[in-house]
């Protein structure tokens, strides 16, 4: 310990042993704050959950992504994809007696299944019309060689790698051969087949365009021993915003259920200050307009998602419901010139994003449903506090100690309508969600996240 | 009343009587350390639960090497200069100045209310009445506290001298000391 001077030792020491009760609130609110320790500690375990359930959702579908890129699509028993378990047994190829090579020249193969409802085929047909396309083909070919009622009596399943597929769910008998059911059959489809002309070829890409109305609003997940009032104030003070996003996205249909997607996109999160009075102070206005004055402004005004800093010297600030108005240095009192009362002041922060999102297919009908989720890079390109007053929007300031790279995870459900054959209209609910903090260097933590609705067109290729 | 021991043991066990025990015990002390360091009431009641939060937090880390009133102060005078570090690191000092610049007079501080002197305190800029309250009454170094506040050694002394300059005019205005003599003390 350094040796005191006589001050020290007698201001000091007063100083020292100096004792003021403080008042009953302090352990009222460090009681409330002990009880929101609790629920936050459980609130966090649940987003720690919710982000493993994510994390391992996304895992699976690249692993089944990757085991399809994996499988060779040129052989029946690969387009079947039978699992060892399911107990299905292909049998040699073989010329079928059931129908007359004149009439169907294909070639027909059986397989056995011991239990049909367990068989899970993996067939790589895109478009639902295909389908039915070679569906229709088949019952084309048998009937010239059946009796109506002793028609196949289920098409079970078609493919586009060559095969068509037949199941039997009825005994039946085709040109005297007995056939007894369960059975499933597979048979070849030429490429000569007419039925081939008119089917397209499969796009796996698409381009597109969305646009979407966004709530935007932020978690304060700052821990209440850090800041607890602080927090409580900022939470009665800061209010949601609507914003908007737009981009341009491309998806890779990796298989029937899977669908990769990126692009860029631009996305504007923020939130609305309230209970800030503004005031015009004309004093530091210049004779050539107003000066670049962000560096010497006396205010700045406290926020979860930073500090505000001022650029229009014009403009004064007081705070009519806490004290988040810091004056710096001395001020002029201002001239009592009310611009606005209480909610105008918005902090906006666009950032650009590059979006990784998985998208599985629920649904394939004539409408696609989707779920889709993955994760979000974000560079922040615009920092901007806008005022509003009489229908005009003013850029003031700038939010300070926002950090410039985020990441964020995304979710929600897609639903695809085709407008042509290769033109689709989309709508989709989503919700993305930083997981990095957005401010630096300073006590609390803050997560912004947005609700949207994306309406787009997507073009495939 | 409870020891210590038992009383810490409680808090450990999240129990709130324990906890309300030791928030009385030291919480009249420890707003006397807020009042200094905050610029008002208010502040310093945001600091005094703030901190206790803390304790609470990180009661289990306390090793019972040294006091637990020295460790619980610590921890608020942690948590105040956390509060305003941020001010003070924005703030540019204008003119260095050295103790020797501002000479200590021969002062009767005998009769000095301790009340009145708070609130002189409380009186000065952000960034010297931090550096005042680490120095002179905590007995942090120069060295030290430009460590904690992340200011040079030389803002630091500058700080502190116009600190204390300003504490003792203010004093001598507001008529609560006499100098006991004209004489430079060095």
């Amino acid at each position: 310990m350094r040796k005191k001077d006589i001050f020290e030792n007698n201001i000091g020491e007063k100083l020292r042993n100096f004792q003021s009760q403080p008042s009953s609130r302090v352990w009222k609110e460090l009681e409330a704050g002990l009880d929101n320790t609790r629920k936050l500690s459980r609130q966090r375990y649940i987003k720690y959950a919710a982000a493993i359930i994510l994390l391992l959702a996304t895992a699976w579908g690249i692993y089944e992504a990757l085991v399809y890129i994996g499988t060779p699509h040129d052989q029946v028993a690969d387009v079947f994809s039978p699992k060892p378990s399911e107990n299905v047994e292909i049998s040699e190829k073989t010329k079928p007696d059931i129908i007359s090579e004149k009439e169907v020249p294909d070639i027909y193969q059986e397989i056995t299944v011991s239990e049909i409802e367990d068989t899970d085929f993996f067939l790589p047909v895109k478009q639902e019309k295909d389908k039915k396309k070679i569906a229709a083909h088949v019952i084309d070919s048998l009937k010239p060689v059946m009796h109506e009622e002793e028609f196949v009596s289920d098409i079970f399943e078609t493919s586009l790698a060559g095969y068509s597929i037949i199941k039997t769910t009825d005994d039946i008998t085709i040109s005297g051969v007995e056939l007894k059911q369960p059975a499933v059959y597979a048979r070849s489809i030429s490429e000569q087949d007419p039925y081939f002309d008119d089917i397209p070829e499969r796009n796996r890409w698409s381009v597109g365009i969305k646009i979407a109305p966004q709530y935007a609003f932020r978690i304060n997940s700052s821990e209440p021993e850090v800041l607890y009032r602080g927090k409580a104030i900022f939470e009665q003070n800061e209010k949601h915003l609507y914003t908007y996003n737009l981009g341009i996205d491309v998806k890779y249909q990796l298989s029937n259920k899977i669908s990769l997607e990126s692009g860029l996109q631009y996305i504007r999160m923020g939130q609305s200050i309230r209970n800030i009075n503004i005031y015009h102070h004309p004093g530091n206005e210049s004779p050539f307009g107003i000066l670049p004055a962000h560096v010497n402004h006396p205010q700045s005004v406290l926020t979860s998602m930073g500090e505000i800093h001022f650029t229009d010297p014009t403009l004064y600030f007081d705070d009519i419901s806490a004290h988040r108005v810091l004056t710096l240095e001395e001020v002029n009192e201002p001239d009592d010139v009310l611009l606005e009362r209480g909610d105008r002041l918005n902090q906006h922060l666009g950032f650009l994003e590059v979006p990784l999102t998985i998208r599985y297919n629920l649904y394939d009908g004539l409408v696609k449903i989707q779920l889709k989720g993955g994760v979000g890079f974000n560079y922040l390109v615009n920092n901007s506090v806008v005022l509003q007053r009489e229908g005009f929007r003013n850029s003031i300031g700038t939010t300070s100690l926002i950090r410039n790279w985020n990441s964020s995870i995304t979710g929600g459900v897609a639903l695809q309508v085709p407008v042509t054959d290769k033109l689709n209209f989309y709508i989709e609910p989503s919700a993305n969600l930083f997981i990095s903090s957005m401010t630096y260097g300073r006590e609390y933590n803050v997560y912004p996240y947005g609700i949207s609705l994306y309406t787009g067109l997507g073009y495939a290729f | 009343m409870e020891s210590i021991d038992n009383i810490v043991k409680g808090c450990l066990n999240n129990r709130r009587k324990a906890q309300k025990q030791l928030y009385d015990l030291f919480a009249a002390k420890m707003y006397g350390v807020c009042l200094r360091y905050a610029r008002n009431r208010e502040d310093a009641e945001d600091i005094l639960q703030e901190g206790f939060m803390i304790v609470f937090d990180k009661l289990h880390t306390f090793k019972k090497k040294g006091s637990l009133e020295g460790w619980i102060k610590r921890i608020i005078i942690n948590t105040a200069v956390q509060k305003y570090r941020e001010k003070i690191s924005n703030l540019v000092v204008g003119n260095m100045h050295n103790d020797s610049d501002y000479p200590e007079r021969a002062v009767d501080y005998d009769h000095i209310q301790l009340n009145e002197l708070i609130e002189i305190i409380r009186s000065l800029p952000v960034q010297y009445r931090i550096v005042f309250n680490m120095y002179a009454v905590e007995g942090y170094s120069h060295k030290e506290i430009s460590n904690i506040l992340k200011i040079s050694e030389n803002t630091s002394r500058s700080n502190y001298a116009r600190a204390r300059y300003m504490l003792i005019e203010k004093l001598k205005n507001e008529n609560l000391v006499s100098y006991t003599s004209k004489a430079l003390v060095k």
